[in-house]
């Protein structure tokens, strides 16, 4: 059950721990994630793509 | 500027997506990370832009500057239509599935999500549905494998055999089908031409020219990459339209380096007819653009390859990439003229061989232009 609850929080996780997210938005960090969101709400996905430097 | 507050009244009207490439293969977050770029063909960083996420198009691209890029959020947003009440209906659905499986009531989640993934919305509530059932070991959200509806799970399946060459053979007919297919999804595309490359990029090489009109620069510098592994004199053509239009009629985010592997493709595939393109970037011979020192050596390469006439054409050409000297040019200034010096004299040396070449000096004064000008002038009269 345990397992499932991960997973079920992983595949609805809007942020992922780890990454430096700008302060701010409701960062999704997974394109599926941001493209389901946006085609259920119609709204459109802005996206930002940065790297380590 | 995202951090600011001013952006606040923003967070519920579009969705936000944060891509970082961490350049770690063995994280699972930069290989997704990667998909995404590869989807979007971005090789450089940093890139803003929104899309159309039924489409992927991209709707505007945006600026760095706060009022800049609250005025391009309006713009898209200006006509912005209400939520649709079947995305809404999706995401409701999905919701009491999850609640269900936080409560351990399994059979109702599962059959909630089996209906939802039965069906092909176009609310990609189908494909959600299917990772839930997978992740509750339910077979119907099992993957196919290279046959799976889902693109993600054909790009993964490629990624798991792309090191296994008898996978990659057993599957072969597949896999070049996904190659060659317009309509298929770019990052399944891609894994497919990287796996057939694996086995034999000499295929990639005979089909590239068609391949050369997807426009994602990721794909083309794999196609690029492999074409140069395997020259194939007849893209010669093809090559120099995309050197040419790099940016302008041929898209791509990264018109450089797109000519950076043109250029090292060219150097294999080229002709003399090449130089209608290389000459100019030759004859600019500018020591701060990092494509001169390569279209250079390409221009050498091709030389090795041409003969009589041709050849004496290419070599002519090549002279004229000798930088002007400038006695008062900083350190900096006279080195990078003397990669470009030693780039020219390593071509003559190519063709003529080492001994009748003379060697590229170690400074780049007006005296030594001069000398070497007049030298490497003297081969081609013989």
């Amino acid at each position: 059950m345990i397992r499932l609850a991960i997973a079920t929080i992983a595949l609805s996780a809007p942020l992922v721990a780890g990454d430096k997210l700008p302060k701010g938005p409701p960062w999704h960090t997974e394109y599926r994630f941001a493209k389901r969101e946006a085609l259920r709400k119609g709204q459109p996905v802005f996206v930002y793509f940065t790297k380590t430097y | 500027m995202l951090p600011s507050k001013k952006l606040k009244p923003y967070y519920d009207k579009i969705s936000w997506l944060y891509v970082c490439r961490l350049f770690k293969p063995s994280d699972a977050r930069d290989r997704e990370a990667l998909r995404t770029h590869e989807r979007f063909g971005i090789s450089s960083w940093p890139q803003m832009f929104v899309f159309d996420p039924a489409t992927g198009r991209v709707l505007r691209e945006m600026p760095r500057s706060l009022a800049g890029f609250k005025a391009g959020l309006d713009a898209v947003l200006a006509d912005r239509k209400p939520a649709p009440p079947e995305g809404l209906a999706v995401r409701a659905r999905l919701q009491s599935a999850r609640k269900a499986i936080k409560a351990g009531r399994r059979h109702k989640a599962v059959a909630i999500l089996t209906r939802l993934a039965a069906g092909n919305d176009r609310f990609e509530g189908w494909l959600e549905a299917r990772e839930l059932l997978r992740s509750l070991g339910v077979r119907a959200g099992a993957s196919k494998g290279l046959g799976d509806p889902d693109p993600r799970e054909r790009a993964l399946a490629l990624e798991a055999m792309s090191h296994r060459p008898r996978a990659i053979a057993k599957a072969r007919p597949h896999i070049e089908r996904l190659v060659l297919d317009d309509g298929e999804d770019i990052v399944v595309r891609l894994r497919a031409l990287r796996c057939i490359g694996a086995v034999d990029p000499g295929w990639i090489a005979k089909n590239a020219a068609s391949m050369l009109d997807v426009a994602n620069d990721p794909w083309r510098y794999a196609v690029l990459e492999f074409a140069t592994q395997h020259p194939n004199p007849e893209l010669g053509p093809v090559l120099c339209k995309l050197f040419e239009g790099a940016g302008t009629k041929v898209a791509s985010r990264n018109p450089n380096v797109l000519r950076i592997n043109v250029t090292l493709c060219l150097a294999e595939c080229g002709d003399v007819a090449s130089l209608r393109v290389l000459q100019p970037v030759v004859a600019a011979a500018d020591p701060r653009n990092g494509l001169t020192r390569m279209t250079v050596a390409a221009v050498a390469k091709i030389a090795t390859r041409e003969r009589g006439a041709a050849r004496d054409k290419v070599l002519r050409g090549l002279l004229e990439g000798v930088p002007e000297a400038d006695d008062s040019d900083e350190v900096t200034a006279a080195r990078r003229k003397l990669a470009i010096v030693r780039a020219v004299v390593d071509g003559f040396a190519e063709v003529f061989g080492r001994d009748r070449v003379p060697v590229a000096p170690r400074t780049w004064t007006r005296a030594d232009q001069k000398r070497l000008t007049a030298a490497l002038s003297a081969l081609l009269r013989e």
